[in-house]
């Protein structure tokens, strides 16, 4: 027995050697359908992905970047429509200055862009250890890139992860606003000279140049003070700091930079205001840095800024249709108070053979000679441009799938909301919620509300994709900015001149003689401040604007006065789970 | 590419071949007879190279017992010119052996004098006999022994023994599946038959890489046979469970024909998407992946993958057994902690060949209507004239049929004396509930097993099956959006819209996401093809008489092709029409070295299994969609030629593999029947985890007491068999997607940018996650404690199992640091989950009488799930579908609380004006996502079933119930489509919403409202049988006609279709729980068959 048990242990032993020696694999991952590696070797490739970021919704949509920058100003409301747009309360919340650390939306946007910093990260190190004749260059767009990602993330959240690029065991560092604004201030400075001037190495409004340096620095200079004192209980901000550079102050650094830009002679504003924001804005006059959009089905552009204030049975063809979401405050439509006749507030399409879409009951069809682009032959229906108010008509689809025609025109009629059949597409200005402090709308309230359409909607891809470029620095905003430096300064006159450039430099439509905007006589803060919304609403400057201007904080439609600390956003509670991250002030 | 297995399977066969050759060399030095002519040589060797080598060159076999094998000593055999019964007669006076030359079978039996036992010769008979089965074929290898004595015996492979025993003994025979007999020894020849044996106690249970008798088994493990599966219409292996095993929760996904079936063993044990077990087909683990593609969103959202064990036809399945604790399962490592699916299929059974035809016909209707208004209630219910369309339409009549299932299946099977096999082909072919859907399923096997050498030496077996089905999908999913989908569109058409307009079209509805649900039939396709072949072949070749070396080898392939077509249509969801096609294409290769060696000696009862496992799994797709696609009966279907027209959009594929290798061990002791020792581990490395964490060790212990054989109970009438048994051990869960511990990047379009001014695009640099090379698999650390008893002969018998489970270093997909390459990363976190438990199973034999027999068993259990220590203060998933709910979540997984929590606004009411009060839990006078509660429940507390099995003469009758309490469904359907907010938007609504006083003013928003109680109560199935008396007619073995019905009564007081439904829909990679997402409805189903059996 003692001998057989031997025989069987011997037996077993050796197999287990066998066995361990026939190890088949020493389970090495195989990569298949990707490129492994830790470093990525391809600076054009992670370039374009920084430049995505901006793009591919953060600049682009208007649950992203927009929600934090207008959704909590007079610009722009969200409210819920019935059964639509509750959405767990993201949008009111926004607008109710009732966000906590775990709101979507600030998560999102936090998620969006810390990625634009990460991408950033590595497109500058894939530059720097490339050997390619554009190692400088892109090396310096990529900084550019993350001077802004980072700068955006600390006007909102006013802390921001960084890590040196150059450094692959670089631990993580914690950016704070009140001090970093100096520093991306030098850094952009810096990075100056490698930057090309917009044209010249291909590049185009769609790449950070010299040109968008400076739009870039003149907004940091603007917003510095605001940066260094954000709780400042009276909102007394101190723009007229020593600058960094150049002698004088922020002010004049605006103006600097700003001045740069006007006299460049490589931009010039458009009479048609609404031009800055079409689909063949590609070659757009005013835009210094935009994002460039294309309907191609690979990255396809997004049309969220024109979608989400049509409302669903607005079509511009029989297979396009609005989203009814979002719409302006009664208090923004009000500063546009005897300003109705600006060419910026509003603007009538006209048609090839003359026709004019009047939106005011007379229309009774207009041509269906338009065919939406690459579409099985499609009438396109134009909207009017510009803050849409008041009773709404337009073409009626029919149940065959086709619009509504009189003879071979598209037949105009009026609207009727498509989610309450029997209320009329009435776009109040006012909106009357029934309890006002909660922005809640009844099924048959869901009318309510101005619409912005300044972005025109693009019918070619559907309702979400869109070929028009979105502006991030423009000729008209850097007048606007020039303007408020100069007004800061004491300059009201210089300040008047440049608003005055900016209305009279726009033209109406020829329904109105082609007339230009009236000029002002007088100016005051609370006029500076309606300016810079009439010319760029709806741009993601309001938020920042109001806090210069101390508007904020205050009581508006469907908001109480909220405290200093709610200027910045609570960093995301997922992010504060892994403390790294301190709260910021006020969202404990 | 290269293919591993391929030159790991040369590489195993040199070592098969050099390990025979090594034992071979003890013959082959001396032996060079040449065949059936005895040459002149003389020479020493052992009995069992004697033998061996007087087989090879003669035609004479030689079959003899352990007692050969075990003498060592040589002898000297003169093999000049003699007769091989001279040979024989020489050698059996100096080896002391008895031998019988039976034709060309040579009997060998060392005489006991050897084994110098204190018995007299003189006092000895010689036994011979036979041991036949039931049907009188003989038994090989049963167990023939001298009572009160180890005097044993084990009968050749013609069922025959020969023993000597003492004058006026017993002997005992035994045989794994059969009764003990004892009788008398007797000097004639005997022929012994075996009863079939009944008791729970004998039987044995397929465990993994093995069987064990029942009373040898220390884990928690339940096996069901096939009388014992849930009946009636089934189209997966893992519905035959339903019900029937304590700890078990099956709930399909959605009541689709072949739709994913959602099985967790002993609760949730993972928060990502993953927990289910593995299932394992006659050795060959398979892999949880999907083996066809998901449906792409064409405007409905996007659907699930079918159920990859469709493949399985069911009626192949001889048994499944269920791996619960960890010292069943640690055997499978990694794979083991969501529990082992053991899925045998059938063999040729003893007795002369069996031909089975089997055939039913069932009718399928829906389960269980919603009560919405009806087209008088909604007039008169609505403010707005403008929502009454004149019509009368019941929309769900509209879409629902009574719908045919055809199943038929035809297998023969034999056993012979050195093998057998099992042939089957069936054919299934169910209509959904649904217009327009089916499932069809085509499906062939062959069991095979034969055995070689001398006496049984090499056995070899070969499992394979082949299956193709067809799903025709319809627009239901788990994500409708805004938009909806079938389901919803279904339930909230408004009951006064007709279905055709005045001009025979269908109705256009002529809103946006409100749509005429038959028109959404008819313009959308989707079918899915698979094909899926599985194979294993088995070799198992016998060292030394108690070693056994065993080689797996399998393949499991399937591809698969899915069409989903929304045709040019008059909504607004892809106007312009769209074809996707989404290609898989699947593999999983399979080696297995193992040896087992059982040994008894005395009182001690060994057994030891040691060995090595190889997998890989490799997985590859491709898609590509068509946008602008020709008119439906137009030009040539998408599906048959995509470029017949249209633009090409969205082309994408992918490849992945990923590898299991793993060296695992076992020890089975047991002493004097009464204490049992079993102890496992295993090794598994796989290319999954990172490279500081290659290899998982998973041990397990467990200690077992057969109390019942102990002398005080041993004499027992009472108690027949009680046992208790401990475990403890660990298992693993490596079921994370691949790639995650290495960084990489591919480049991408979406990911580019119109860098130049040429504005052409440059692709991105796509970065897909952030690598983490610690990454490991899940730990789940159990205990189990358990108690079998059989009473009163099976009277009464059952097990009780207590269980803790706790899952450490969970796998979870989290937010990674700022700036990591991607915003979460898959990890193993500090918190832990436990689900603990007791198990109850119990049984009766009520009445066993030939006429009539009646058994009945009931399993209950009880599960308490909370998670701790979760290192993020919450992580919401359970994303909800419906208008204005995007981003709304209802499932929180947070520390302190069960898995899948659910966190809602409590609805206390309706003001007088009907607007829904919420409380205000933080009494800031504001209702905000900060008066959120977390309710727990999302999984049932205690959920049961109950079996009876009746016969009376030739009828047969069975039932089954389940049920389940203490857990909550979000109702999903009731408030995406049922909505009170619809009666003010041209839609219906539920009846009982209406009723309730709700203001058609509300917006829809998530609250406890929706949050619904799932008890439930239900008659499962049911079935009569009636076997035909055929006496007259010998050439039909029987007759078997039945009728079943699934689904028959259900009480509940839940208001969508069916509270036992749970789709898994993970939110970043963690799964949602106990949410009713407007699932496609279950059916009720009546069948009718005939079994013939020849």
């Amino acid at each position: 027995m003692k001998t057989k048990t031997f025989f069987s242990i011997k037996v077993l032993t050796l197999f287990s050697f066998i066995f361990l020696l026939n190890s088949c694999t020493d389970l090495d991952e195989v990569f298949l359908d990707e490129i492994p590696g830790n470093t990525v070797s391809d600076p054009a490739g992670s370039l374009a992905a920084a430049y995505d970021r901006l793009g591919d919704g953060t600049f682009v949509d208007h649950g992203a970047i927009f929600a934090m920058q207008e959704y909590t100003t007079d610009e722009a409301i969200l409210p819920t429509r019935g059964s639509d747009w509750g959405d767990g309360g993201k949008w009111r919340d926004m607008h109710e200055f009732t966000w906590s650390s775990s709101n979507a939306i600030i998560v999102g946007n936090w998620d969006l862009l810390t990625n634009g910093i990460t991408r950033c990260i590595t497109a500058i190190q894939s530059a720097e250890q490339s050997s390619i004749p554009e190692k400088k260059l892109f090396s310096a767009e990529a900084k550019a890139l993350l001077a802004f990602y980072t700068y955006t993330t600390l006007d909102l959240y006013g802390q921001a992860p960084y890590k040196d690029p150059m450094d692959p065991k670089a631990t993580l560092q914690i950016l704070k606003a009140d001090t970093q604004i100096d520093k991306l201030i030098t850094d952009v400075e810096a990075l100056i000279p490698d930057l090309a001037d917009i044209g010249t190495q291909r590049t185009y409004h769609g790449r950070f140049t010299k040109q968008a340096a400076y739009g870039f620095l003149a907004t940091m200079y603007l917003n510095r003070a605001v940066f260094k004192d954000r709780y400042n209980a009276s909102s007394n901000f101190n723009f007229n700091e020593p600058a960094l550079s150049g002698g004088g102050t922020d002010m004049d650094r605006v103006i600097y930079y700003t001045s740069l830009l006007i006299d460049s002679g490589k931009f010039s504003l458009e009479s048609d205001y609404f031009k800055n924001f079409a689909r063949d804005n590609d070659n757009g006059k005013e835009l210094i840095f935009a994002i460039s959009q294309k309907i191609d089905y690979i990255r396809n552009g997004s049309n969220s800024f024109a979608y989400v204030c049509m409302e669903r049975n607005q079509r511009t063809s029989a297979a396009n249709r609005g989203t009814n979401a979002a719409c302006t405050t009664p208090e923004f439509y009000a500063t546009w108070d005897g300003n109705h006749d600006d060419p910026r507030f509003e603007q009538h399409y006209q048609y090839a053979d003359g026709t004019w879409f009047m939106n005011d009951g007379t229309d009774v069809s207009v041509p269906a000679t338009d065919i939406v682009p690459k579409s099985a032959n499609l009438p396109w229906f134009h909207f009017n441009r510009g803050i849409q108010a008041g009773l709404q008509y337009g073409p009626i689809l029919l149940a065959s799938g086709s619009l509504e025609m009189v003879g071979n025109r598209i037949k105009v009629s009026p609207l009727y909301m498509e989610k309450s059949t029997g209320t009329r597409m009435n776009f109040t200005p006012s909106l009357t919620f029934s309890d006002p402090t909660k922005s809640v709308f009844a099924q048959n309230e869901i009318n309510q509300g101005a619409r912005v359409f300044k972005y025109e909607f693009d019918p070619e891809g559907g309702n979400g994709n869109s070929n028009v470029d979105i502006p991030l620095f423009r000729l008209g905003g850097i007048y606007a900015m020039r303007a408020e430096a100069y007004f800061r300064k004491g300059n009201t006159g210089s300040a008047m001149d440049d608003l005055n450039k900016l209305r009279t430099s726009r033209k109406r439509e020829s329904l109105f003689g082609n007339a230009a905007g009236k000029a002002l006589t007088s100016l005051d803060s609370q006029q500076l401040y309606k300016e810079l919304g009439f010319e760029l609403y709806w741009e993601l400057q309001r938020r920042p604007q109001s806090i210069r201007f101390g508007k904020y904080d205050l009581a508006g439609t469907a908001k109480a006065a909220s405290q200093p600390f709610r200027r910045i956003f609570p960093i995301p509670q997922t992010v504060i789970d892994q403390k790294v991250f301190q709260q910021n002030q006020g969202y404990n | 590419m290269y293919f591993k297995p391929s030159y790991l399977n040369l590489k195993s066969f040199i070592f098969l071949v050099l390990a025979l050759l090594t034992i071979e060399s003890g013959f082959s030095k001396t032996i060079s007879l040449k065949k059936s002519k005895i040459e002149n040589k003389i020479e020493k060797a052992t009995l069992v190279s004697i033998f061996s080598k007087l087989s090879q060159q003669t035609d004479y076999k030689f079959s003899y017992g352990q007692a050969v094998i075990a003498d060592n000593t040589t002898y000297t055999v003169n093999f000049t010119g003699e007769s091989v019964t001279s040979i024989l007669s020489d050698l059996s006076k100096k080896a002391n052996f008895n031998y019988n030359i039976n034709g060309k079978l040579v009997l060998i039996q060392k005489t006991a004098a050897q084994k110098a036992v204190n018995t007299k010769a003189a006092d000895k008979i010689r036994v011979k006999g036979k041991i036949v089965d039931e049907n009188k074929v003989p038994i090989p290898g049963a167990t023939v022994i001298e009572t009160g004595t180890s005097n044993s015996t084990v009968t050749d492979f013609d069922g025959v023994f020969e023993l000597s025993v003492g004058d006026g003994k017993t002997i005992e025979v035994s045989y794994v599946g059969y009764k003990t007999k004892s009788l008398p020894a007797q000097a004639s020849f005997m022929t012994i038959q075996l009863e079939p044996s009944t008791a729970e106690l004998n039987e044995v249970l397929v465990v993994g890489y093995g069987k064990q008798s029942k009373k040898d088994v220390t884990g928690a493990v339940t096996q069901l046979e096939a009388a014992n599966f849930k009946q009636g219409v089934n189209v997966s292996v893992d519905n035959l469970l339903q019900g029937k095993v304590a700890g078990v929760r099956v709930v399909n996904t959605s009541g689709e024909p072949g739709a994913g079936v959602n099985v967790t063993i002993r609760g949730v044990g993972s928060i990502r998407s993953g927990s289910t077990p593995l299932f394992v087909v006659d050795g060959m683990p398979l892999t949880n992946d999907d083996v066809s593609p998901s449906g792409t969103n064409v405007g409905f959202g996007s659907s699930t993958a079918k159920n990859p064990l469709n493949f399985l036809n069911t009626s192949d399945i001889e048994s499944i057994t269920v791996l619960k604790d960890a010292s069943a399962t640690a055997i499978y490592g990694a794979r083991g902690s969501n529990g082992v699916v053991l899925v045998t299929t059938k063999k040729g059974s003893k007795g002369e060949g069996t031909l089975t035809v089997d055939s039913y016909m069932g009718v399928s209707t829906v389960a269980h209507k919603l009560d919405v208004l009806n087209a008088g209630e909604y007039r008169s219910a609505i403010k707005d004239p403008a929502f009454d369309h004149g019509g009368n339409t019941d929309w769900q009549d509209v879409i629902f049929r009574s719908a045919i299932t055809t199943n038929n299946s035809l297998s023969f099977a034999k056993q012979t004396e050195t093998g057998n096999y099992y042939a089957s082909m069936a054919q299934m072919d169910q209509e959904g509930i649904i217009r327009n859907s089916n499932f069809k399923r085509i499906s062939g096997r062959i069991n095979a097993a034969e055995s070689f050498l001398d006496n049984k030496r090499l056995k070899l077996k070969m499992n394979l099956t082949a299956s193709q089905t067809t799903d025709d999908g319809v627009p239901t999913s788990d994500d409708g959006g805004s938009n909806g989908q079938l389901i919803v569109h279904t339930l909230m058409a408004n009951p006064t819209r007709s279905v055709f307009d005045a001009n025979g079209n269908y109705t256009n509805f002529n809103m946006n996401a409100h749509y005429n649900p038959a028109y959404l039939l008819s313009i959308f396709e989707d079918q899915t093809r698979t094909l899926r072949v599985l194979g294993n072949l088995e070799a198992s070749f016998r060292i030394i008489d108690g070693l056994e070396y065993k080689l797996n080898l399998g393949i499991d392939r399937s591809t698969s092709e899915r069409n989903t077509t929304i045709y040019p249509n008059l909504t607004d969801l892809n106007p312009k029409g769209k074809y996707v096609q989404n290609n898989l294409d699947s593999k999983n290769s399979l080696i297995e070295h193992y040896l087992t060696y059982s040994k008894a000696l005395d009182k001690h009862k060994f057994e030891v299994l040691g060995g090595f496992s190889y997998q890989k799994f490799e997985r590859s797709g491709t898609s590509f969609s068509i946008d602008g696609i020709s008119a439906q009966g137009a030009g040539v279907k998408p599906s048959i030629n995509p470029g017949f027209a249209g633009t090409q959009s969205g082309t994408t594929g992918y490849a992945q593999e990923n590898e299991l290798q793993s060296y695992f061990g076992r020890l089975n002791y047991s002493f004097d029947n009464k204490y049992l020792l079993t102890a496992s581990m295993r090794a598994d490395g796989s290319t999954r985890f990172g490279d500081n964490n290659k290899y998982g060790y998973f041990p397990s212990f467990a200690l077992g007491w057969n109390i019942s054989n102990e002398n005080f109970l041993k004499d027992s009438q009472t108690i027949n068999n009680l046992k208790l048994r401990a475990s403890w051990g660990q298992t693993g869960n490596q079921e994370v997607p691949n790639k995650q511990t290495k960084a990489s990047y591919s480049l991408a379009g979406p990911d580019g940018y119109y860098l130049y001014n040429d504005l052409n695009l440059v692709n991105g640099v796509s970065v897909s996650r952030t690598a983490n090379p610690d990454l490991k698999w899940e730990v789940v650390t159990q205990y189990n404690l358990g108690l079998d008893f059989n009473l009163w002969n099976d009277k009464f018998y059952g097990t009780v199992d207590y269980f803790n489970k706790t899952t450490t270093d969970a796998i979870l997909y989290i937010p990674s640091t700022p700036l990591s390459q991607t915003k979460f990363i898959w990890t193993n976190i500090d918190g832990k989950i436990v689900n603990k438990g007791i198990e109850i199973m119990l049984g009766s034999k009520i009445i066993d009488r030939k006429d009539f027999s009646w058994n009945v068993d009931v399993n209950g259990s009880t599960l308490n799930n909370k998670i701790e220590n979760l290192p993020l203060s919450e992580i919401l998933t359970g994303a909800i579908s419906g208008p204005g709910q995007s981003g709304v979540n209802a499932n929180i997984y947070k520390s302190g609380y069960a898995a899948g929590s659910f966190y809602l606004l409590e609805h206390t009411g309706f003001d007088q004006n009907g607007a829904n009060v919420f409380k205000d839990q933080n009494g800031d006078g504001k209702i905000d996502n900060s008066d959120r509660v977390i309710i727990e429940g999302a999984l049932p507390t205690f959920y049961y079933g109950f079996n009876s099995d009746m016969r009376y003469k030739n009828f047969t009758f069975s039932f089954s119930i389940i049920g389940q309490t203490g857990g909550y469904l979000l109702n999903n359907t009731g408030l995406n489509a049922l909505n009170i907010n619809n009666l003010a938007s041209d839609r219906n609504v539920a009846a009982g919403y209406y009723e309730s006083g709700a203001n058609p003013a509300n917006s829809p928003i998530l609250s406890t409202l929706f949050l619904e109680k799932s008890d439930f109560i239900r008659l499962n199935a049911a079935r009569i049988g009636y076997n035909f008396d055929l006496k007259g007619l010998n050439w039909i073995n029987g007759l078997t006609l039945y009728v079943t019905g699934n689904n028959l009564i259900t009480i509940t007081n839940y208001t969508g279709f069916d509270p036992l439904v749970n789709t898994p829909k993970a939110t970043d990679g963690n799964q949602s729980i106990g949410i009713d997402y407007a699932a496609y409805p279950t059916s009720r189903t009546f069948s009718f068959g005939a079994t013939l059996k020849l």
